[in-house]
């Protein structure tokens, strides 16, 4: 008896692996590189008039980001409103993978937005939810929109309501005015908080978003001011013989990177700002400048002419020694870390110009960004989605953007003039 | 009133500074003879001995003076060795007195103690010349116009020298500046050249990534073209056994043997139709981590390959990624092919496995 058990033990055991066995696996290792339909409806306010087009906004700041590509209007089979019943299987035909729906309501001193996400193949609402703003703020309303349906979708905080600083210039030398401003990230609301006659120079956000350190030529001289946004109240933090160049926050905001040439040739140095100490970082005869902290605050990067061409190098702040990143091209300059540390965007001179480039650090490769020729000083949105770069179109500086994969790229709307030096703000709030 | 006693405070240093300078001065000019003086007192003694007495005992005090003017100066010495037959002790005073003017002229100050230990030397010069004239007036005559006769010479050759050495000095110079301006050149060259190698390496790197790449593109491409080759094939040749299966129920055990491989062929090709539509609707996120995985658990209809149902079976822990896998098992079905297959090969695709495992990430 008990043999007789155990061989069918035995039997059975054999069976189950069998069966096991005969369970199919297929491995998927490759993927589409597309970006993700989506189908965005009118969010029609009832008749009623809005000052902004909510469906556009959400609809252009998801197209930006490259990880999305949005139906056209003239493919959306309906204008299903929050609540209704959604017919999955006809937009299933349209091939979305997402829709959003939702509309415009007046609160009497405002708007609400009311928006649903729906994932159109797994037949179900993800979002249902509304948000409420005067009507000045009816646009970063749409882009809350946005960076709720961006992070449900991909994991990955949603940067649309963040802003960039820029310089404009206007007129011709002698008589040449220069103007900074801090605008949404899609360039909208355009504001200006300082204006001179000499030049302004690499506008950098502190961590916190609230204030801005820059260089300015005030009194034919440059100096390192730092300035708070919500007052207009400032500092001049630097004034030494020489360049007092590039300021760049730690990230924790209590030091500042900058280059200076008090020493004789241009070298890194970091400001503790609490006691103004200074501490040099580089040493030598070679141009050192364009300091950038890594996010974990550990290393920095800059540019150096020591091999005879500008390239990136890294300071670990442990070691207290410098290396060379970049060695595709003969030139890469003014490097901003990914906010992840996992690569870096310059300014790379190829075959075609100067171009926005990534760089992989782990892997060493480089990945060209841009389609332009005379891009410089790229700045990376706080999720590391997009780029925003200065470059040139018709003999006029503009603002160039592109997805951080290269996907999508657009021009950035800003005031008459040359633009120059974006810098992308951190996430606030 | 306070302004006074600082004045005085004032003058005394300086007046003994002056002092100190004069007495400075007086020391290093008498330093100079007292230094020279001894062996050249030596040398004036004898040399007036000598005057008269030529020959005697020459050698060893004039070797005494080489010795004491080798101390000072070795152009000094140098001439002496050249004049070492002759006596030249008016030679010899009127160099230190040369090189006392050459002082007096560096140092204002000691012009005047200079001038005066000038005189002196003179005096003294003027002294023994006399004794030595008073001794020997003709022979002396004769011999002062043959000194002078060489020390014009000797002059000369020494201007000539001091010409030379200035020339070669010069030369040096110009030598040293011309060989570090082409060490300047050759390390520019140097570098330009390292810089242009780098370049050049750093282009064929590029080009052999480049050529690399491509030639991975066309492999991959040639290998996708064809899987789809081989995939028709397979589902043609399934197709065609399963027919023949169909038509022929009753087989032998060769023929089930043959028949069990087809369906496996089957399955096979199944499985790559699967995997090709799932990966042709997959939205892969990107900046992956390496390693990233997630296994889907998969239910068909078989009859029509409809999807009945997906779930994460094994989480990646990255709630996107593995909701994108489901949305493309979700995009890729039906699997309308499956109703075509073998009733065998769509048992097995009831219930199945799906591993998203990318395995080119970032």
């Amino acid at each position: 008896m008990r043999r007789l058990a155990a061989f069918t033990g035995l039997f059975l055991m054999l069976a189950i692996s069998a069966v096991a066995r005969a369970d199919l696996d297929i491995q998927i290792t490759r993927g589409s590189n597309d970006a993700i339909p989506i189908a965005v409806t009118s969010f029609n306010a009832n008749g009623q008039q809005v000052p902004q087009n909510v469906s556009d906004i959400i609809t252009n700041d998801l197209r930006n980001s490259g990880k999305f590509a949005p139906l056209s209007s003239s493919n959306l089979i309906a204008t299903p409103a929050p609540g209704d019943q959604i017919d999955y299987a006809a937009w299933q035909n349209t091939r979305a993978s997402y829709l959003v729906d939702g509309r415009v309501e007046s609160t009497g001193n405002g708007y609400k937005i009311v928006y649903e996400l729906h994932d159109v193949f797994g037949n179900k609402r993800e979002i249902s939810a509304n948000v409420t703003g005067s009507e000045a703020q009816l646009r970063q309303s749409a882009h809350y929109v946005a960076d709720q349906i961006f992070e449900k979708i991909t994991g990955i905080r949603g940067a649309f309501r963040t802003k960039i600083a820029y310089v404009i210039s206007t007129g011709v030398d002698p008589n040449m005015s220069f103007s900074l401003y801090v605008a949404d990230q899609d360039g909208y609301n355009p504001r200006r908080v300082l204006s001179s006659n000499e030049p302004i120079l690499s506008p950098a956000w502190s961590p916190d978003g609230s204030k801005l350190a820059y260089v300015s030529f005030e009194g034919k001289r440059p100096s390192i001011y730092v300035q708070q946004l919500a007052t207009g109240n400032r500092i001049k933090l630097t004034s030494f013989k020489g360049i007092n160049g590039a300021p760049a926050w730690s990230p924790d905001g209590r030091k500042l990177a900058m280059s200076l040439s008090k020493g004789g040739s241009p070298d890194i140095y970091v400001m503790d700002l609490g006691s103004r100490q200074l501490s040099q970082l580089t040493h030598g005869s070679s141009i050192n400048t364009e300091p950038n902290y890594a996010p974990d605050g550990a290393s920095l990067i800059y540019t150096s002419d020591q091999s005879g061409q500008p390239q990136i190098y890294r300071y670990n702040f442990g070691s207290g020694q410098s290396q060379r990143v970049t060695f595709t091209n003969r030139y890469n300059a003014a490097g901003h870390f990914a906010p992840d540390g996992s690569a870096i965007f310059f300014v790379t001179r190829t075959s075609q110009g100067f171009q926005a480039a990534k760089q992989d650090l782990a892997s060493g490769r480089l990945t060209v960004l841009s389609k332009t020729r005379f891009d410089e000083a790229p700045t990376v949105a706080p999720n590391g989605t997009m780029v925003v770069y200065a470059t040139e179109k018709g003999g006029r500086g503009i603002l160039g953007a592109t997805s951080a994969d290269g996907r999508a790229s657009f021009e950035i709307p800003v005031p008459d003039g040359n633009v120059q030096e974006p810098s992308w703000s951190p996430f606030t709030k | 009133m306070a302004d006074k006693p600082q004045e005085i405070r004032f003058k005394a240093p300086i007046i003994c500074a002056v002092i100190l300078h004069v007495i400075i001065a007086v020391a290093l000019l008498v330093d100079w003879p007292s230094s020279h003086e001894p062996p050249q007192d030596n040398s004036y003694v004898q040399a007036t001995l000598i005057s008269s007495q030529t020959r005697t005992p020459s050698p060893s005090p004039e070797n005494d003076t080489a010795k004491g003017e080798a101390r000072q100066a070795q152009p000094q010495a140098e001439e002496q060795e050249q004049e070492q037959e002759q006596e030249q002790e008016q030679e010899q005073q009127q160099a230190a007195a040369e090189q006392q003017q050459q002082e007096a002229a560096e140092q204002q100050q000691q012009e005047q103690q200079a001038a005066a230990a000038q005189q002196q030397q003179q005096e003294q010069q003027a002294a023994a010349a006399a004794a030595a004239a008073a001794a020997a007036k003709k022979e002396e005559q004769q011999r002062q116009q043959a000194e002078n006769a060489r020390q014009a010479r000797e002059q000369a050759a020494k201007e000539a020298e001091q010409k030379a050495a200035a020339d070669k000095a010069a030369k040096e110079k110009a030598a040293q500046e011309k060989a570090a301006a082409e060490k300047a050149q050759a390390d520019k060259a140097a570098k330009e050249k390292a810089a242009k190698e780098k370049a050049a390496a750093e282009k064929a790197q590029a080009d052999k990534a480049a050529k690399e790449k491509a030639a991975k593109e066309k492999a991959a491409k040639e290998k996708a073209a064809a899987d789809a080759a081989a995939r028709k094939k397979r589902m043609a040749a399934a197709a065609a056994s399963d027919n023949s299966a169909l038509s022929s129920a009753s087989g032998s055990g060769e023929k089930n043997s043959s028949k069990a491989a087809q369906g496996a062929q089957a399955a096979n090709s199944m499985m790559n139709v699967i995997r090709h539509a799932v990966e042709q609707n997959w939205n892969k996120p990107d900046n992956l981590p390496s390693g990233i995985k997630t296994t889907l658990r998969v239910r068909l209809i078989p009859a029509t390959g409809e999807l009945i149902n997906v779930s994460v079976s094994s989480s990646s822990g990255d709630s996107s990624f593995d909701q994108s896998a489901v949305q493309a098992v979700q995009r890729a079905a039906p699997f309308n092919e499956l109703g075509n297959a073998p009733a065998s090969v769509q048992r097995q695709f009831r219930s199945f496995t799906l591993t998203f495992n990318p395995e080119d990430v970032r």
